[in-house]
């Protein structure tokens, strides 16, 4: 689901659901709203394939995380806005610890290096 | 020129036919791609570049469609049930008329036409329940998309399975007709009940083709097709006093229930399309 940007796709992809459960804890929001938030909160250093979001939104909806509802807009159109569910908030305070401790880890060994 | 709407309908008939078929999620990334479209025109781009550039963001769809399939899931199982039921009731149907071909009763071409028109009136029907299904749970919330895939698959292929059969049914009842009454059509109002199904059903599945169609028009269709369907069968066997209405009494209670049947499809498709709780 990833192009372009500085960051590997790997780890952009590993971060995608941790990134998107983060951004749902503010409120609901809706697909092109997450990837602009991303870009902006990354410096345009992550960078989603637009359409790619959704099979991962749609992952995460089939796993319990997350729910959504679409909602009348302008023009009669509608938009479909998600947010987080209970299981949301379990899998993000698991994931938070698993990128703390990565985090944790690697700020260690990098602490005084010239890398 | 340059058409925008005419612009996005083309993207999504492009995409339908390169394997991104579930409607809810066409209008998702059609939503995505309005949404890119509206802020590049604000940045002073011209619709034709600001479309293009949008539509390249979203990116081909082949690779989105390979990345949708990847979600894929069995079907729920309320809709295996539902189809085992159908098929269970199709073999046994199969197996009593066959006892009657073999006692000389039924002819082999009269037994065709009849299985294919309760099988075809049948998977109406069966699509219709999955209509009502996915009203409900739309309504309880309880619709997650692979909920809503599984549905929306079994929906569209009873849908096909329906047109197919009545069709073919028609075709050899007119053959039927032909061989026994020296013509095709006898303007008998089963006849016309039976076109009326077959326009229901292919109307319903050129729209899904043309990417025109969401999945909940998909699924009040079919209730709809519980409407036609039960009219065409039940409504025109009472209306001509068919000899199997009368078979223990039915003839008395076959109204009344075929009007509760009705009352309650047509209830299910106002609740169908009132706006959801979380719409409203």
């Amino acid at each position: 689901m990833y192009s372009g940007g500085m960051i590997e796709k790997e780890l952009v992809a590993a971060s995608t659901a941790p990134l998107i459960l983060s951004l749902l804890t503010r409120g609901e929001s809706y697909g092109y709203e997450l990837i602009q938030e991303v870009k902006r909160l990354s410096g345009d250093e992550v960078q989603w394939t637009d359409g790619m979001l959704y099979p991962v939104l749609h992952r995460m909806e089939d796993c319990g995380w997350i729910k959504s509802r679409w909602v009348k807009i302008e023009n009669g159109r509608k938009r479909k806005y998600y947010s987080m569910n209970k299981e949301g908030h379990k899998a993000l305070r698991k994931k938070r610890e698993q990128w703390t401790v990565i985090s944790s880890v690697l700020g260690g060994l990098w602490k005084g290096q010239n890398v | 020129m340059f058409d925008l709407e005419q612009a996005i309908s083309d993207w999504r008939r492009q995409a339908l036919a390169a394997g991104i078929k579930t409607p809810a999620l066409l209008d998702e990334l059609e939503s995505h791609l309005r949404e890119d479209i509206r802020l590049l025109t604000s940045a002073g781009k011209s619709q034709a570049q600001a479309f293009q550039l949008a539509v390249l963001r979203l990116g081909n769809p082949g690779p989105l469609r390979t990345e949708f399939n990847k979600l894929e899931h069995p079907a729920w199982w309320p809709v295996t049930i539902g189809s085992w039921l159908f098929v269970g009731a199709l073999i046994l149907m199969t197996v009593l008329l066959s006892r009657r071909l073999f006692a000389g009763k039924l002819n082999l071409l009269l037994l065709v036409h009849i299985l294919s028109f309760t099988a075809g009136y049948g998977a109406a029907f069966l699509a219709g329940s999955f209509g009502i299904f996915y009203v409900c749970c739309r309504l309880l919330r309880a619709l997650s998309p692979s909920r809503q895939q599984s549905l929306g698959r079994a929906v569209l292929m009873l849908s096909h399975l329906s047109a197919g059969l009545v069709i073919t049914g028609m075709v050899l009842g007119m053959f039927w007709s032909h061989q026994h009454l020296g013509r095709y059509l006898t303007g008998d109002i089963r006849e016309f009940g039976a076109l009326c199904v077959i326009i229901w059903f292919v109307a319903l599945l050129v729209m899904q083709r043309y990417g025109q169609m969401s999945e909940r028009t998909a699924m009040l269709m079919c209730i709809g097709g519980n409407v036609i369907v039960s009219l065409a069968w039940f409504g025109a066997a009472i209306l001509i006093s068919d000899p199997w209405t009368r078979v223990h009494g039915m003839a008395s209670y076959l109204p009344l229930a075929l009007a509760v049947f009705l009352g309650m499809n047509l209830l299910f498709l106002a609740i169908g399309m009132a706006p959801a709780p979380e719409e409203a």
